[in-house]
């Protein structure tokens, strides 16, 4: 499979933090893939480096091409929506949208009228008056309409409420991703776009802890529930996290362990990346 | 071309308050000045000459250049407001990543920018001078003077020219500073020329003035060359463009923008 994005001992410091530590990555093209970490796990200096907004070492390439070839032309065929809307102020919608039509020359005027007619976004009215939710989905069709090949998004609905944060993923679905396009989503809110990602990738502190498909990491880890009087029986399996209620325990366990008459379910991504981010630490009684 | 177009388009929509501001304060000042005549003339019976019999040729060429030197004292205001926040006004609002993340060079991005912050103003000014010629011009009609219009626009163009050396001069600089200085860049900016001059003067003093040192001040002011303040009776083009300053000051613009075009590159890896 063609690598999309390839990255060989991607590290950054900020003084005298690591703030990347030698990421190795290869992105295949046409996945959504979940970057997820905590607050502060490297993130958005992820995003950034790959945008080359930000002095690396290591090698990014795009389509095969290294980062310091490209130059601008990149931002022709990668888009961005970073985490607060970064949309100037001054302009009007209208104006906004008539500056991202004449810098881009992949701008699809058919989609650009579809999306923006469909939408409520009132076009005489200054970007700063503008609520976050109306910002947010303004950035998105901006980007919808320039038809890239790759999208970057840096918690893109943080501070949104449910409804215009269903609306985006809707959106960013329905009107963006195909087999060709890449999708990168960072966010700490993993359980939100759980059903949407094809590939997940873990950071913690700089370090890639995890990177596989969604379908591998189901298969790989199960949930456990015996009563609690066979509770000994689930520790000796070794399991990333306890959680007991009702008379019952459960434990995330790697693999496929047999234990007899024992409930064996499919966990959640959120599950997971607590067992793998914080192991032993997730005992828990509900 | 189209992405120029919209470049330039965007850049004017962003701050066309401030190309417009100073053509309302002179037209206030123009209201005030005409309601305080016509006060003088109707409400108090003062002597009041609405059409100057000095309306002719000189007169026209030396009073709209000393007009258009007074309008240029408020488009500066507004030029060292605009220029001064020219590469950070973007960080500022924390709009800049969306602008970067648009498939231009920096080179093109800085030019554009450059020529709206620095020069755009210059045009609205000439705009203005050629309207304050013509109605002149018309009331030299009234006077017995014909209508000198070819003098008017070029005391007019005299005008524009000073106003455009003095933009190329602070401006440019102003431009460097807004580069170098994500805030307040032209406070800061002249803070380091002052420390730049004391240090010069420190140095001096260390080698007990054997070696002279330039003013910087001096020597910046120096660029703009003659601009007709003290012989405003005899200004001519010569006068203003008439000697090797120019091409200094020219030089100096240049290097103003290449080296902001520079640091804004480099500031461009460190969002």
């Amino acid at each position: 499979m063609e690598h999309l994005i390839e990255i060989d001992h991607l590290t950054k410091d900020y003084r005298q933090v690591r703030a990347l530590d030698d990421v190795n990555l290869k992105i295949p093209a046409g996945r959504i893939v979940g970057l997820l970490g905590k607050n502060g796990a490297g993130k958005s200096t992820f995003l950034k480096c790959l945008l080359d907004f930000l002095r690396h070492d290591g090698t990014i390439a795009f389509f095969g091409k290294p980062l310091r070839e490209w130059k601008h032309e990149l931002y022709g065929r990668v888009a961005f929506i970073p985490d607060v809307s970064g949309l100037d102020p001054r302009l009007t919608v209208k104006e906004t949208i008539e500056f991202t039509a004449g810098m881009n020359p992949t701008w699809n005027e058919d989609k650009a009228e579809r999306l923006f007619a469909k939408s409520d976004l009132p076009c005489d009215r200054k970007v700063g008056t503008l609520s976050k939710g109306m910002k947010t989905k303004l950035y998105l069709l901006l980007t919808l309409a320039r038809d890239v090949d790759v999208l970057l998004l840096d918690e893109p609905t943080l501070g949104l409420d449910i409804v215009f944060r269903k609306e985006f993923y809707d959106l960013l679905l329905g009107e963006f991703y195909d087999e060709t396009k890449t999708v990168i989503i960072s966010t700490h809110q993993v359980a939100e776009i759980e059903n949407i990602l094809q590939d997940v990738i873990f950071i913690d502190k700089g370090k890639i802890l995890l990177h596989d498909s969604i379908d591998a990491l189901k298969d790989q880890w199960k949930i456990i529930e015996v009563p609690r009087s066979r509770e000994d029986e689930l520790l000796a399996c070794n399991p990333r996290s306890v959680t007991h209620s009702l008379g019952k325990v459960s434990g995330l366990v790697e693999g496929t362990p047999v234990i007899p008459q024992a409930l064996a379910t499919i966990p959640s991504i959120a599950d997971i990346f607590v067992a793998v981010v914080n192991p032993k630490t997730g005992v828990s009684h509900a | 071309m189209r992405k120029i177009i919209a470049l330039f388009r965007s850049e004017f929509q962003k701050n066309k308050s401030s190309y417009l501001m100073p053509v309302w304060i002179i037209a206030g000042m123009l209201a005030v000045s005409l309601i305080a005549a016509l006060v003088a003339r109707f409400a108090l019976n003062e002597n009041v000459y609405f059409f100057s019999p000095e309306l002719n040729r000189d007169g026209l060429r030396i009073g709209l250049y000393g007009i258009m030197f007074a309008f240029s004292l408020i488009f500066f205001m507004f030029l060292v407001l605009t220029a001064q926040s020219s590469l950070n006004r973007e960080k500022q609002l924390g709009s800049d990543l969306f602008f970067r993340c648009q498939p231009v060079s920096a080179w093109r991005v800085t030019g554009v920018k450059y020529i709206m912050h620095v020069y755009a103003a210059s045009l609205v000014l000439a705009a203005l001078g050629i309207i304050m010629a013509l109605v002149l011009s018309f009331a030299g009609l009234f006077t017995g003077n014909g209508f000198p219009v070819g003098s008017a626009l070029y005391g007019v163009f005299l005008g524009w020219i000073a106003y455009v050396k003095v933009a190329m001069v602070l401006g440019s600089l102003l431009f460097l500073f807004s580069a170098v200085f994500r805030s307040s860049a032209l406070l800061k900016g002249a803070a380091a020329l002052g420390i730049l001059e004391g240090l010069f003067a420190i140095i001096e003093a260390i080698f007990r003035h054997r070696i002279t040192l330039p003013d910087v001040f001096a020597t910046l002011f120096s660029l703009m060359g003659d601009l007709g303040v003290e012989n405003m009776d005899s200004i001519s083009m010569n006068m203003l463009l008439g000697n090797s300053g120019i091409l200094f000051a020219l030089v100096f613009a240049a290097l103003c923008y290449t080296g902001a075009t520079v640091i804004y590159k480099m500031r461009s890896k460190d969002v």
